[in-house]
């Protein structure tokens, strides 16, 4: 990535800190109202220790989530793919699993999950499992059918298909809903931490709140924001590293020359 | 050759004196127990970071840990599901828990007048539930403050349709009074009092629900049920948190230390307001009738104040036999 | 090659698709032969049945009723000693050129080191040299059309199926491809079933044409083009081809498949 690409992102940024900073002094919001970007850089250096204890727990709730919902989701797009009936079964379920709110099954997920790493774990792999699944299995399906009758005339078993054809023709699918996914890990072990913790980004930021520490609570945010931001370009830049053909990571000039 | 065998008499001899003179093995291991408090550390759980750092739990063979809790529903919903031995949260919340059949129950309480308030500006002047009319006051929906609003209002010959409630989330309630949203919110003074005050640096006063005549217990320990067959634990808990809850009154100091090393964050660090917490909800560890008495003994006047209370205002449904509800057994341990 | 062995045999072929208009009768009744070593083209409009004929000989497909017999063997599983070629190339976008070759190796769970040097010599014969590492978005529609083709001879196999191969191409990449692909098929003694819109491919590439007519797809009939060979450019202003492809240009008029604009009236 070159200056180019960091550069506008980075003054937009600079530029909504000025504003908010010049804000906050000019109409004289009260600190437990906003604070300062100036309160809350000082409250991150201060409290980095803290922050980074809190976050690591969160970390791991994120990957493990991400993990599981990778791990599940993928075997069953290739089930919803490669049989009719698990797809009528299963289809409308997922698709009514993720309009109930995980906050209002709280209770049964105590019950269920216990207290600990498990029950955020299990919120943030309910929220992201889904976009795995609708984009694997387009990528899945993405596959032209001549390359599929080609397949059997080559004698190829559905394994091998799968492997050497239909698998790879779904990555650019696939790393679409990982990149969503991911991004929904983060969101989804906080909710696992609101509805019950005593660490991790969530707690902190529900804690600073229950002291009005709003410097902290922002500061918690902050980080949590910038744990999104890395795993998404975590994941970005997998894909970069594994489907590198792609149309969508040629740069403008290659592409319509032939 | 017949050395051999007094040689050996001797060394045995030995090792057994040495062994005799090593300091005795740890007394009898002591009994791991979590328990989890009703919100995020504040004042008035002083005394139990005191009754740690002093040694008063290890005294009694109690290793304790504390862990803060998200508020008082979650908390009854989580121990009534096994997770910490002991819980510390508010009494009818736990008690509409119990009507509803989750298997806890409470073995004492500490906080037995209520520190339920309207908390406004000292300029709001307010000096009585009637001076209501005509405000707006905020509550979150469904806790205890709100559930007893009513009763507030109708003891007090208070005109309901002059007084507008707006509910907030709990963090909004409270930043609703401070930008002057609202003029008044209900809270527990000994905790949100100062907590105002030192944020706003300006005057915050309270008029209490118990002055107006309604109270009722709120934070006690409570157990599951499956756990009160564990007389000497449950027993050792009540008597070292009484002993912790006096020595902590003796040394208010010593404890908002020993809760601040505890729990850093606990008021973002301002041991002074935490002091001030722990003081006033000190001051409300009896009733009129259990005044004097071992701390947390629970007396049966107050628990049918709390009982009707909850019933008629906040719709505890059906209201089963005391036994359900709380235990002394473990104030009178042989 | 005009009294040779037959190679694959077609008899009361029929294929009939269900619809939700109804069933709906793409081949009705086709019986012929394809000897060994012999192009032969099939033309017809669209509609008529030509790539439903191609799938059922490659086994791809079931038929309503009739046989098919390839190699005296008949035909009731997807066909594997074949090579086939598509309109639309279908090159796996992250394999090179080489390895797009390779796939119908590895899919046949051979090793693909093997033939590496065969694959190799095939791109260069047919002008890929320099572009085996190339990727897919890298080469021309005719160049991965080439590509395929190669994929379809890497194995060796007797029997070639092309269905349209040279449809995507512009037409001077398309007279290119012909005059290559007859070399090719020639050197390998392949037979070949060349389906096709163009009556002046068809007729160019090969030893007989079978014409269809439209759907139902029947065979309208049948024309030895005994032009010889090898057929360089040239061949196509010879009286003779004007006069195979006015022959069956006529057929398709006669099916109505094609209408001339009215002649002036005489003065």
């Amino acid at each position: 990535m070159t200056w180019r690409d960091w550069s506008p992102p980075l003054l937009t940024l600079v530029a909504m800190v000025v504003v908010w900073e010049l804000a906050v002094a000019l109409l004289r919001v009260p600190e437990y109202i906003l604070p300062a970007p100036r309160g809350i850089a000082a409250a991150m250096v201060k409290e980095w220790r803290y922050l980074a204890q809190h976050t690591w727990i969160t970390v791991q709730e994120v990957l493990l989530g991400f993990a599981m919902a990778v791990a599940v989701g993928i075997p069953i797009a290739m089930a919803i793919v490669y049989s009719p009936l698990i797809e009528r079964a299963i289809y409308p379920l997922l698709v009514g699993s993720q309009s109930v709110p995980k906050i209002a099954i709280a209770p049964l997920l105590i019950f269920w999950a216990g207290l600990g790493l498990f029950p955020k774990v299990l919120v943030a792999f309910l929220i992201s499992f889904f976009p795995i699944i609708i984009d694997t299995v387009v990528g899945l399906r993405s596959v032209e059918p001549e390359m599929l009758h080609l397949a059997r005339s080559m004698g190829a078993g559905a394994g091998r298909t799968f492997v050497k054809i239909r698998f790879p023709t779904a990555l650019p699918n696939i790393f679409a809903g990982l990149k969503v996914a991911v991004t929904l890990s983060v969101v989804g072990a906080i909710v696992g931490e609101f509805i019950q913790a005593d660490r991790g980004l969530g707690y902190a930021l529900l804690q600073a709140n229950a002291v009005m520490d709003t410097r902290l609570g922002f500061a918690a945010i902050i980080v949590l924001s910038a744990v999104g931001i890395a795993m998404f370009v975590a994941v970005d830049l997998l894909e970069r590293r594994l489907i590198p053909w792609h149309a969508s990571h040629r740069s403008e000039l290659a592409a319509g020359t032939l | 050759m017949s050395r051999r065998p007094a040689l050996l008499a001797i060394l045995v001899a030995l090792a057994a004196l040495a062994a005799a003179a090593l300091p005795a093995p740890a007394q009898a291991p002591r009994d791991k127990a979590t328990l989890k408090l009703n919100f995020y550390a504040y004042g008035e759980h002083a005394a139990f970071a005191y009754g740690v750092e002093k040694g008063i739990y290890a005294e009694d063979g109690i290793e304790l840990t504390i862990v803060e809790g998200g508020g008082s529903g979650k908390v009854v919903q989580e121990i009534g599901i096994g997770s910490e031995r002991f819980g510390y949260a508010d009494a009818t919340t736990m008690a509409n828990l119990v009507s509803k059949g989750l298997p806890v129950k409470m073995i004492a309480n500490y906080v037995q007048t209520s520190p339920m308030s309207i908390i406004f500006f000292a300029d709001a002047g307010i000096k009585s539930p009637k001076d209501l009319e005509g405000k707006k006051v905020s509550f979150t929906a469904g806790d205890s403050l709100h559930q007893n609003f009513p009763a507030l209002i109708k003891l007090n010959r208070v005109d309901k349709s002059k007084v507008q409630e707006v509910l907030l989330a709990p963090a909004a309630k409270q930043t609703a009074v401070m930008t002057g949203t609202v003029d008044a919110m209900g809270g527990y003074y000994t905790t949100q009092a100062g907590l105002i005050e030192s944020e706003t640096k300006k005057k915050v006063a309270y008029i209490r629900y118990t002055d107006f005549g309604v109270g009722a217990m709120t934070q006690g320990l409570f157990v599951h049920t499956k756990n009160l067959g564990e007389k000497s634990l449950n027993c050792r808990m009540v008597r070292a948190t009484g002993r912790a809850w006096q020595a902590a009154m003796k040394d208010p100091d010593g404890a908002v230390a020993a809760l601040h090393k505890l729990f850093p964050k606990t008021n973002k660090g301002l041991v002074d307001l935490t002091k001030k917490q722990w003081q006033d909800s000190a001051d409300l560890l009896y009733t009129k009738s259990s005044q004097g008495k071992t701390p947390g003994l629970m007396m049966k006047e107050d628990w049918d104040t709390l009982l009707s209370l909850a019933k008629e205002y906040g719709g505890l449904e059906p209201v089963k036999a005391h036994a359900d509800y709380y235990t002394n057994e473990f104030f009178d341990c042989k | 090659m005009l009294n040779g062995p037959k190679f694959v045999e077609v008899s009361d072929l029929v294929r009939v698709f269900p619809t939700p208009e109804g069933p709906v009768r793409a081949l009705d009744g086709l019986s012929f032969d394809v000897r060994r070593g012999e192009f032969l083209s099939v033309v017809g409009p669209s509609g008529c049945g030509k790539s439903t004929l191609a799938m059922l000989i490659a086994g791809l497909l079931r038929p309503t009723s009739g046989v098919i017999t390839v190699d005296g063997r008949a035909v009731d599983r997807p066909q594997t000693d074949l090579g086939i070629v598509f309109q639309n190339a279908v090159l796996l976008a992250w394999r090179t050129a080489l390895d797009n070759v390779l796939l119908q190796l590895e899919m046949r769970g051979l090793d693909p080191r093997c033939y590496r040097d065969r694959a190799w010599e095939l791109l260069r014969s047919v002008g890929l040299e320099g572009f085996e590492r190339r990727l897919p978005h890298e080469l021309s529609g005719g160049m991965r059309q080439r590509v395929a083709i190669c994929r379809a001879l890497i194995h060796d196999p007797p029997l070639l199926l092309m269905d349209e191969p040279f449809g995507a191409l512009d037409a001077l990449t398309r007279d290119q491809m012909t005059l290559d692909i007859q070399g090719i098929c020639a050197r390998g003694g392949k037979t070949v079933l060349f389906i096709t819109h163009s009556i002046t491919e068809a007729v160019f590439l090969s030893d007989r044409v079978i014409v269809m007519t439209p759907r139902p797809g029947r065979i309208d009939s049948v024309v030895e083009v005994e032009l010889p060979r090898p057929r360089r450019l040239a061949v196509r202003e010879l009286p003779a081809f004007a006069g195979y492809v006015r022959g069956i240009r006529d057929r398709f008029m006669a099916q109505g498949v094609l209408r001339d604009i009215e002649e002036a009236p005489a003065p």
